[in-house]
């Protein structure tokens, strides 16, 4: 089942009242969409906030929601316009769309996007630094082929069976693999973030 | 199970499988911190190494919100919708093009009569008598009893070659007569 019908599939169950599906895909999307928010605000915490009145305005309308774009573009949409009601409510001017050079097709493909800021507070910035010199490392660790699997993966966003193909094996062994490289960094990182237990499950 | 959650994440689980993985994640706090984790993996990979965890927050300030009961308005009803309606106009197609071959069921039957009836002339006009072999008996009071009821015929129904080809028939076998 696809990335998208996924998401359509929580969707679903949310639309039929069950409320933990939404956590789901607000785990899955805070990190997209704060970046994408940081675009337009730079004070961390203020992301934040407008993050969560971001899902919380998603989830209020929900309802409406036909499935017709994916939820992630949806949900895009939402966070830039309440990103800018917030910009206005303070009093700064909203930056216009175009000439930021940014709508909402770009925010679709944004992960590439060099000239996203990262946020920045002391905290949070030493937080993501150490998440990301972890993952990194990791992964330089990692067995050559658990290394090209999850690579080809997680950044060239290639299909199981593709790298299946470029890596001569079967899909089995490809999604091991995948896998086992995700249990591995995984384990280097609880560490980490179980120094906020409070944010944990 | 674990592995499970890695698939899906990737879009390659089973579709019979995703729902009950889904129930299982959401119930379960580790495999709630697995999805997180996992997620965060690829997000650090790509470099979009934020650290926000807002997803507690969002979750609380939830909590007082009223639970949605939208009515089902998803891609899979639509397709139903859609299924449907073509269902529906392939009955239609079919009642009405049953409905045709009953209204000119006579007419092969005659037609073939009346070739049968001429087989010992030849036949040019008639390229495809040789095609339909009828071994029914072809009396020649029917060819004069159509010829003589022309409107009983099945014509009116098949505006298109049948009138020829009768009239041919027709032309051949004032003669005999």
């Amino acid at each position: 089942m696809s990335d998208r019908e996924i998401d359509q599939q929580l969707v679903d169950r949310v639309q039929r009242g069950d409320k933990q599906a939404f956590d789901l895909l607000v785990i899955k999307y805070q990190r997209k969409l704060a970046r994408l928010l940081s675009q337009f605000i730079r004070d961390a915490a203020e992301v934040e906030d407008v993050a969560q009145e971001t899902f919380i305005k998603a989830y209020r309308a929900l309802p409406s929601f036909r499935g017709e774009s994916a939820f992630y573009t949806w949900l895009y949409r939402i966070g830039i316009n309440t990103a800018k009601n917030f910009l206005i409510s303070q009093g700064r001017r909203a930056p216009t769309m175009t000439s930021a050079g940014f709508d909402i097709e770009d925010a679709e493909n944004f992960e590439e996007g060099s000239q996203l800021r990262e946020m920045n507070t002391p905290e949070s910035e030493l937080m993501s630094k150490q998440i990301a010199e972890t993952v990194n490392q990791t992964l330089q660790e990692l067995p050559e082929e658990l290394r090209k699997a999850i690579t080809l993966r997680e950044i060239e966003g290639i299909s199981y069976e593709e790298i299946a193909t470029i890596m001569n094996c079967p899909i089995g062994t490809v999604r091991s693999r995948i896998f086992r490289a995700r249990e591995i960094i995984a384990e280097k990182l609880r560490p980490l973030l179980g120094t906020s237990q409070d944010t944990r499950w | 199970m674990k592995s499970k959650i890695s698939a899906m994440m990737d879009g390659e689980l089973k579709s019979e499988d995703v729902s009950s993985i889904i129930t299982q994640i959401k119930e379960t706090g580790d495999l709630k911190n697995e999805w997180s984790t996992y997620h965060l993996i690829g997000d650090s990979l790509r470099r979009s190494s934020s650290s926000i965890d807002i997803a507690r927050r969002v979750s609380t300030a939830l909590a007082t919100e009223p639970t949605l009961l939208a009515p089902r308005t998803t891609k899979q009803n639509k397709f139903k919708v859609f299924a449907l309606s073509v269902a529906a106009s392939l009955a239609a197609v079919a009642m009405v093009g049953w409905m045709g071959l009953q209204s000119m069921g006579h007419s092969p039957e005659n037609f073939t009569n009346n070739k049968i009836a001429l087989q010992p002339e030849p036949s040019p006009a008639i390229p495809a008598s040789s095609s339909i072999a009828d071994p029914a008996p072809a009396p020649a009071q029917i060819n004069d009893y159509l010829l003589a009821h022309r409107q009983f015929s099945a014509t009116p129904a098949m505006y298109g070659v049948a009138p020829y080809l009768r009239t041919s028939v027709e032309s051949r076998g004032s003669p005999d007569r």
